[in-house]
This record gives C-alpha cells, sequence and structure tokens, in this order.
C-alpha cells in the first residue's frame, strides 16, 4: 500500500490515513472510514467483524465485499476466520517475497476453499537458487508488480460487482516468464474452520434446492412474415473480390487476431491512373491554385 | 520437542489460549524446569490476567557472557492455527529481516513447522522451535557485527 499511495509530504502517518487522504483528493465523492490496528487481537478482532456486519453504505446493513490487501499470512487468517463466520465473499490478495510473482482470490464461504482449506498457494517464482546471497531469503519489493496484482484485483471486484466477464476464483502473476495461471479451488470437507465446514453445509443444501437449469442454444431463424416483392440479401462484393482484397491472416495463437489484413500485391497490376509528369515548376503550381 | 507437552485445551473468540491460558503455563512450567535442571535456564514467561497478552525476558550466552532480552507478543485472534509473533523491542531493526516494533522473523523454518503441528504446539513450542533456534542464529551475528554490546562493557 505505501508504494502506491504514500508519498514524502505524509510521512508520519498511517499507511490507510496516508491512502485516505491520497484517495479523497482524487475522487472526494467517496465515503471512507479509517481504522489502523492489528486484527489478530482479541479486541480489535471483535470491532472488525463488528464493521463488516454494520459497516454498508447505510450504517447497520452488512458490507458488500472484502478486499483483502495484508502482507502477512496471520492477518490473512483473521480475515478468514471472519468471513468464514459471517458468510461474508472476499477477495484476497499477495505479492511475493521476492516480489516476481503475485495473485489475487475470490473466496466464497462454503462454495470455494476458504484460506485455510489448503496451505498457502505458491506461484512458482522460477528463480535461480545460486543467485541468493543467503538460502531462501530474497526479501524484495517492486511496485510494478504490486500495482499489476492491485489492478487485476480491481479489475476482478468491477466484474464481480457489475456482473461482466469471467470473475476469476484464482490469477496468478508470474512475472519472470508473464505467465497467468487460472483456476479454481472446492471447499475441503476437513477444513480445520469449524464455520468453513458448516459453511459448506449450507451451500450443499442451498443447491441441492435449487432447480437443474439446463442451457438449451438455440439459432434463432430469421424469417420475415411476407416477402411479396421476393427480396434477398446479396453482397455487392463478388466473391473473387472479397478474397483479392483480404491479405495472408499470420499464424497467430488462440486468443490473439489482426484488426484488419492488407491484400497481397499482385504481379501483374492493371496500371492504376497517375498525374502525368510536368514541366511546371512549384511555385507555378501555387499560383495556378490561387487563381482558381 | 518430544518432551514438550502437545496443547489438548480449545480456546473460544475472546480466549484463543483456552483457560486464560492455563495449560499454556502448566506446559511452560514443565519447560522452563526441565531446563533447570538441564542447566539450560533461558527464558521467563508471564501474562496479562486473560491470558491474551505474554511478556517476560530470554537470555543468550555467548562467549561466557549473558545477554538479556526483553520479549513480548499477544496471542491472536486465531491462535493455535498461527502462531504469536514474538517481538524483541530492543532489537528493533537490527536484523536482516524485522518487521515493526521488533517482531522477529519466523517465517522459513517455523511457520511451516507449527502449521504441520496444529493444533498440537504451544507456547512452550514456539520458545523452544521459534524463539531458541531464532536466538543461536542471530545473536552471535548481532554481537559479530557490533550491533549489540553486552550491558557491562
Amino acid at each position: 500500500m505505501n508504494r502506491l499511495f504514500f508519498q514524502p509530504h505524509q510521512a508520519g502517518l498511517s499507511k490507510v490515513q496516508a491512502a485516505e487522504y491520497t484517495l479523497k483528493n482524487i475522487n472526494p465523492d467517496v465515503q471512507f472510514e479509517v481504522h489502523n490496528y492489528n486484527i489478530t487481537t482479541v479486541d480489535n478482532f471483535q470491532h472488525f467483524m463488528d464493521r463488516i456486519s454494520n459497516g454498508g453504505l447505510e450504517e447497520g446493513k452488512p458490507i458488500d465485499l472484502v478486499l483483502s490487501c495484508v502482507d502477512n499470512f496471520e492477518a490473512r487468517m483473521a480475515i478468514n476466520t471472519a468471513c468464514n463466520e459471517l458468510g461474508q465473499i472476499w477477495m484476497e490478495s499477495g505479492v511475493s517475497e521476492n516480489a516476481v510473482s503475485g495473485h489475487i482470490q475470490l473466496l466464497i464461504p462454503g462454495e470455494t476453499a476458504c484460506f485455510a482449506c489448503a496451505p498457502p498457494l505458491v506461484v512458482a517464482a522460477n528463480i535461480d537458487e545460486k543467485t541468493l546471497k543467503r538460502e531462501g531469503v530474497c526479501a524484495a519489493s517492486l511496485p510494478t508488480t504490486m500495482g499489476v496484482v492491485a489492478g487485476i484485483l480491481v479489475q476482478n471486484v468491477l466484474k464481480y460487482l457489475l456482473n461482466f466477464g469471467t470473475v476469476s476464483y484464482y490469477l496468478g502473476y508470474n512475472a519472470m516468464q508473464d505467465f497467468f495461471p487460472t483456476m479454481a479451488m472446492k471447499p475441503n470437507p476437513q477444513c480445520s474452520d469449524k464455520n468453513c465446514r458448516t459453511q459448506q453445509e449450507i451451500y450443499k443444501k442451498k443447491e441441492a434446492a435449487q432447480p437443474k437449469q439446463v442451457v438449451i442454444e438455440q439459432e434463432e431463424e430469421i424469417v420475415h412474415e411476407d416477402n411479396d416483392w421476393g427480396i434477398e440479401l446479396v453482397s455487392e462484393v463478388s466473391e473473387e473480390e472479397l478474397q483479392a482484397a483480404s491479405g495472408p491472416i499470420p499464424n497467430l495463437p488462440e486468443g490473439i487476431t489482426v484488426a484488419y489484413t492488407i491484400p497481397s500485391k499482385e504481379e501483374n497490376a492493371a496500371a492504376e491512373e497517375t498525374v502525368a509528369e510536368s514541366e511546371e515548376s512549384l511555385e507555378e503550381l501555387m499560383a495556378k491554385m490561387k487563381n482558381i | 520437542m518430544a518432551a514438550l507437552a502437545s496443547r489438548r485445551e480449545h480456546g473460544g473468540r475472546g480466549d484463543p489460549a483456552g483457560g486464560g491460558g492455563k495449560e499454556e503455563y502448566q506446559a511452560l512450567i514443565k519447560y522452563v524446569e526441565n531446563n533447570k535442571s538441564a542447566d539450560n535456564d533461558w527464558f521467563r514467561l508471564e501474562s496479562n490476567k486473560e491470558g491474551t497478552r505474554w511478556f517476560g525476558k530470554c537470555w543468550y550466552i555467548h562467549d561466557l557472557l549473558k545477554y538479556e532480552f526483553a520479549i513480548e507478543f499477544d496471542i491472536p485472534v486465531t491462535y493455535p492455527s498461527t502462531a504469536p509473533e514474538i517481538a524483541i523491542p530492543e532489537l528493533d531493526g537490527k536484523t536482516a529481516k524485522m518487521y515493526r516494533g521488533g517482531k522477529i522473523c519466523l517465517t522459513d523454518h517455523f511457520k511451516p513447522l507449527w502449521a504441520r503441528n496444529v493444533p498440537k504446539f504451544g507456547l512452550a513450542h514456539l520458545m523452544a522451535l521459534g524463539l531458541g533456534p531464532w536466538l543461536a542464529v542471530e545473536i552471535p551475528d548481532l554481537i559479530a557485527k557490533g550491533l549489540i554490546e553486552h550491558k557491562e562493557k
């Protein structure tokens, strides 16, 4: 957070306070509620749970989504504990200690794996261990990696809240090779968090109660009620002309295509009309233009 | 490790250690008494009334000199799934990797060990397998670098 928000003149402020000031300057119409404390202590945790339950846009209503942007395992476990108990959907994000990988996750208590269902996931870093001065230790910080992860997190939030595109359950980022693995993980029936197991039961019952939705794809046949004049839709351009106008499409992997193609130059291209060579000088032509 | 008692008490939201820390005290007392018998008495710990905040001191002997450090930690709400984070405030910022307030870094070796033994591990294990090894590695290094001096000097 301090790599993305903090500015030198804010030295002395807590990270969340600096974040509020910076963001308020960008958009004064957003409401903020700032708390700076360790959520893993018993007292603060209670307050934290209370704000999830009552801190919605309308005070007293629960919030819509929790985004975890903390930097340690213990805090993530605390958030997980709270969300499992409250049935709160949340997204978790993180950047690795060596700053060259990151990830985001969507956690729906009972439906997806919770944070405690499996040991922490690691996006393979493919770093040559020989370059490390101390065995296994490569503490680094890159605001670029953090910027990328923050971007994909918020993108996922927009898709989730506004219902477009595919919301990723898990999206990783390997900065060394530019690899973005995705996946989804089911909950662990033997999860150590009792509330996770309870939520799993609730989810199973909910799924069983829903009617089976079969998706039938029907191709719509365009038929007009009457067509007295026998009107047909024919392309103005002939097949041959279409072929000649398109150029070769390069061999591309799935998901990438060209915006347009350029036709290949033919050997015996018909001579196109051009202006004849002229004896008149540039000044003469300019004067001619002026006198039209 | 075999000599340390496994936890059996289950804590609640407001009392993660369980029983206000009663079982923890029992395990710690046994461990400290064993240490004394083995002539390796290296720490003392006590807690607040609720058993949620612990503090004390630890000692490390290097080159026949005894170094003493004050230690403290909170019991996190997710205990014993997560281990408490021990802080040595007077050493804040002195080692290659330290967290704000002097919390020592135990990630690589200790945290996976703790995770694999949840919920059997308790404060005695935290001291024996977390703080103990950390002191053994870091204190000689800090002394060699001149970052800590014995109080008598």
